[in-house]
C-alpha cells in the first residue's frame, strides 16, 4: 500500500486513499470514552478533536493528508449551549405542551442561521496542504432553502421534496471554498425524482402487496420484519444513489470528483455495521466508524487537474455555537 | 544526535508541497529542501507541534503560517524530548493494550453503575427537590389525548362509581391524607387497565371495575398506581430517558451512517424499558406495604395482576423488551411474609 518511494509529491498525483485502522482507532476511542465520562462530559470536546483529526489525517490525497485545527474549548461552549436548549426543550415539552411549542418553533426559526454558521466553522477548521477551506453561504440564503422553501414542500404534500433535496445539496456544496476557490456544484433535478420515485413506488407496492397477504396479529411481526429490510435497502439506495450524483457532479476549479458507491456494498456494509453494533453493545463503534470511512474513500477519486495552484485566503475566525447545536439537534448537514 | 526528518513543507500561501527535510541546529528548527537550500528557520519554541494522534502524519506549524508535515512520529516525539519538554501522556495510553483493556473495563462498570444507580438515585433526588405542580398541565393534555384516542366515556353507573370512591376513602381513612382524583373511563380497545397520571388523577377503566370482583383487589389495583403518584414516577422517568437520550447521542453519535442513526435510540429505548419496570417494582413496593398498614392482606394485589394478566391473555416475551417486570415475579412478592 505505501508507495512513497516511487511517487514525486510535486507531480500531479491525485490519489485517494483512507489508512485508519479499527485496532488503532479503538484505543484513541475508548480513551476518549472513559475520559469523557470522568470529566462528566467536559472531556467530549477534546475527544470530538482527536476523532476528527483520525479521520482527517488517514485520509490522504496527493501525498498530503487533511487536517482538522477546531479549538476544542469552542467545540465545548457550544455543547454547553446546545445541551441546555435540548435539555430546557424536552423538559419543557413534557411540563407546558405550550410554551415546548414555542421553543421548538424558536429552534426552528434558528435552524437555517445554525446551519451556515456550523458549516463555517467545519470548513474554516478543515485544512489541506496548508490552506484552509471555508463556506461562503450567506444566512439569507439559507433562510430561503431550509425555511421557505422547505414550508413549500410541506405545502406540495412532499412533491417538491426531490427539488428541495437538490437545492439544499447545492447550497451546502456550492458554497464551500477551498483557499480562494469556491467549489461548484450543478446538480438535475431528474436523478432527485426519480430515486424518490423509485422509493415511493417500491413503499407502495409493499403496502398493497402485504396488505392482501396478513391479516392475522402473527403475521404483522413478519410485515414489519419485511419493511425494515425494505426501507434498508431503500435507504441504501438513496444515499448511493444521490451521494454518487452530488460527488460526482462538483469540480473545483480544473479538478473533478467521481464517487462510484454501489447499492449492494453498501447494503452489505451497514448489514454488517448493524450485527457488529448490536453484539458489541456498541463497542464496535470504532470499527464501524473506520469501516464507513474506508468505503467511502475508497468509492471517491479525484479526476484531472493540479493540486498545486491553490492559493490561500485571509480571514476572521466563526464562533463553534452553530456548529454544535447543528450536532446536538441531529440537523443533517452531511453532504 | 537527532537525524533529517523527511516530509513536506507547505508555504501556506500556496497548496503546492516542498519535499523537504527538518532538522534541530542549536534552540532553532531549520527546513531545507532536497537541493538543500535552507527554507524556513524559527526557534523551537515559537512552533507549534500538533498532538499525536495515531499514525496520522504530524504538522508543525511555523508562525508565519507555514508548515511541515511528516509520517515520522517518533523521530518528532524525540526531537521534543531532547528539548526537555514531554510527548503527549493521553496518546502513550492510547496505544498501550493492558491500558486499553483497563480503560475498556472501567469504562464499562461505571456506565453500568451510572446507568442502574447513578441516574435513578439523581432523578430520584431531583424529582423530590422540584415542584409538586409541575408535570399537571402535562396530565391534562395526556388525559385529553387518552380521551380522544382511546377512552369512551364511562358507562359505569354513577352509585356504582360512588362506591368505589368511598370505599377507597374509608380504606383511607385511617391513613395519611393523600390528593388524588378517581377518574372513571370506557376502556375500549385499551380493555381492563389502570392509570397513573402525575397529576394524581387515578383512571380506572371500566372493564376493570368489571373484571376485579373484590373491593381489595380494586383497591389493591388503586394503591400501585398510588405508588406511581407518591414516588413521582413520571417525572423521575422523564428525568432518566432524557439523560440516557442525550448521552448515548454524544457517545454514538459519530458513529452513525446513514440508517445506522436509528440504532442511537435503541440504548435509549432498552434502558427506558429497564427503569419502566423498576418503577412497576417499587409501584408494587409501595402497594403491599399501604396494604399491610391497612390491616388489608396484599394477595389481593397478586389475585387482580393474576386476573389482569388471564383477562389479557398475556404471553411470555423477552424480558428487556417489555415495560412491566413478569407478571409471576410480581404475584410472588405479594405473598412475601
Amino acid at each position: 500500500m505505501e508507495n512513497s518511494e516511487n511517487t514525486n509529491p510535486t507531480s500531479n498525483n491525485n490519489e485517494l486513499s483512507f489508512s485508519g485502522s479499527g485496532r488503532e482507532f479503538f484505543g484513541i476511542w475508548i480513551v476518549n470514552v472513559l475520559l469523557t465520562i470522568c470529566t462528566l462530559g467536559i472531556y467530549s470536546a477534546w475527544a470530538k478533536v482527536r476523532t476528527v483529526n483520525y479521520f482527517y489525517g488517514n485520509t490522504k490525497l496527493g501525498n498530503s493528508s487533511f487536517s482538522y485545527t477546531a479549538n476544542p474549548v469552542s467545540i465545548l461552549k457550544g455543547r454547553i449551549i446546545a445541551f441546555v436548549v435540548l435539555m430546557a426543550y424536552t423538559f419543557m415539552s413534557e411540563s407546558s405542551p405550550l410554551l415546548g411549542s414555542l421553543i421548538f418553533i424558536l429552534v426552528a426559526l434558528l435552524v437555517p442561521f445554525v446551519i451556515v454558521s456550523s458549516m463555517k466553522f467545519k470548513m474554516y477548521n478543515t485544512e489541506y496542504r496548508g490552506l484552509r477551506f471555508g463556506f461562503v453561504g450567506t444566512v439569507g440564503e439559507a433562510y430561503k432553502i431550509f425555511l421557505g422553501a422547505y414550508l413549500l414542500v410541506a405545502i406540495s404534500l412532499g412533491i417538491l421534496f426531490p427539488w428541495w433535496e437538490k437545492k439544499r445539496k447545492e447550497f451546502l456544496v456550492g458554497n464551500i471554498r477551498f483557499g480562494t476557490s469556491q467549489f461548484n456544484c450543478r446538480l438535475e433535478y431528474g436523478i432527485f425524482y426519480q430515486v424518490a420515485g423509485v422509493v415511493l413506488f417500491s413503499v407502495i407496492l409493499f403496502f398493497i402487496l402485504f396488505s392482501f397477504l396478513s391479516p392475522s396479529p402473527s403475521g404483522s411481526g413478519v410485515v414489519a420484519i419485511l419493511f425494515f429490510i425494505a426501507i434498508f435497502v431503500l435507504s441504501a439506495f438513496w444515499y448511493s444513489t444521490t451521494t454518487n450524483h452530488v460527488i460526482s457532479r462538483s469540480t473545483l476549479d480544473n479538478i473533478g470528483f467521481r464517487s462510484e458507491m454501489n447499492t449492494g456494498e453498501l447494503i452489505a456494509l451497514w448489514l454488517v455495521n448493524l450485527i457488529i453494533m448490536v453484539f458489541s453493545l456498541g463497542l464496535a463503534t470504532p470499527w464501524v466508524m473506520v469501516r464507513n470511512a474506508r468505503y467511502r474513500i475508497s468509492k471517491t477519486s479525484v479526476i484531472g487537474g493540479d493540486l498545486n495552484t491553490f492559493l490561500a485566503k485571509n480571514e476572521n475566525k466563526t464562533s463553534s455555537v452553530g456548529d454544535e447545536i447543528g450536532e446536538a439537534l441531529d440537523i443533517d448537514v452531511a453532504i | 544526535m537527532i537525524k533529517k526528518i523527511a516530509g513536506r513543507y507547505l508555504s501556506g500561501k500556496e497548496s503546492n508541497l516542498t519535499n523537504s527535510t527538518l532538522q534541530l541546529e542549536g534552540n532553532e528548527l531549520v527546513i531545507c529542501d532536497d537541493a538543500g537550500n535552507e527554507i524556513q528557520r524559527t526557534i523551537f519554541n515559537e512552533v507549534k507541534i500538533s498532538t499525536r494522534i495515531g499514525s496520522v502524519p504530524r504538522k508543525i506549524n511555523f508562525p508565519n503560517f507555514s508548515s511541515f508535515e511528516t509520517d515520522e512520529n517518533e523521530l518528532i516525539d524525540q526531537l521534543i524530548r531532547s528539548r526537555g519538554k514531554s510527548t503527549s501522556l493521553i496518546h502513550r495510553l492510547e496505544g498501550k493494550l493492558h491500558f486499553i483493556f483497563l480503560a475498556l473495563v472501567i469504562t464499562v462498570a461505571i456506565s453500568w453503575a451510572a446507568l442502574f444507580v447513578g441516574l435513578p438515585f439523581l432523578a430520584k433526588t431531583a424529582a423530590e427537590k422540584l415542584p409538586n405542580g409541575l408535570l399537571n398541565e402535562a396530565s391534562q393534555s395526556t388525559l385529553d389525548a387518552l380521551d380522544y384516542l382511546a377512552f369512551e366515556p364511562s358507562q359505569l353507573p354513577r352509585d356504582k362509581q360512588v362506591e368505589i370512591i368511598s370505599m377507597i376513602n374509608e380504606n383511607l381513612s385511617h391513613s395519611e391524607k393523600y390528593s388524588f382524583q378517581i377518574l372513571f373511563r370506557k376502556g375500549d380497545t385499551i380493555g381492563a387497565n389502570a392509570f397513573a397520571l402525575p397529576d394524581g388523577s387515578i383512571i380506572f377503566t371500566d372493564e376493570l371495575i368489571e373484571l376485579l370482583k373484590k373491593d381489595e383487589e380494586i383497591f389493591a389495583v388503586f394503591a400501585h398506581e398510588l405508588g406511581h403518584v407518591v414516588k413521582r414516577h413520571s417525572l423521575r422517568q422523564l428525568l432518566q430517558s432524557t439523560s440516557v437520550a442525550i448521552i448515548s447521542y454524544f457517545i454514538l453519535g459519530e458513529a452513525t451512517d446513514g440508517l445506522l442513526e436509528a440504532l442511537n435510540t435503541l440504548p435509549a429505548f432498552l434502558m427506558n424499558n429497564s427503569y419502566s419496570r423498576e418503577f412497576e417494582n417499587e409501584a408494587d413496593e409501595y402497594a403491599i406495604q399501604l396494604l399491610k398498614d391497612l390491616g388489608i392482606s396484599p394477595t389481593h394485589l397478586g389475585s387482580a395482576l393474576a386476573s389482569l394478566s388471564h383477562y389479557h391473555s398475556e404471553e411470555e416475551g423477552i424480558k428487556y423488551l417489555q415495560t412491566h417486570p413478569p407478571t409471576k415475579e410480581r404475584i410472588l412478592r405479594t405473598k412475601e411474609p
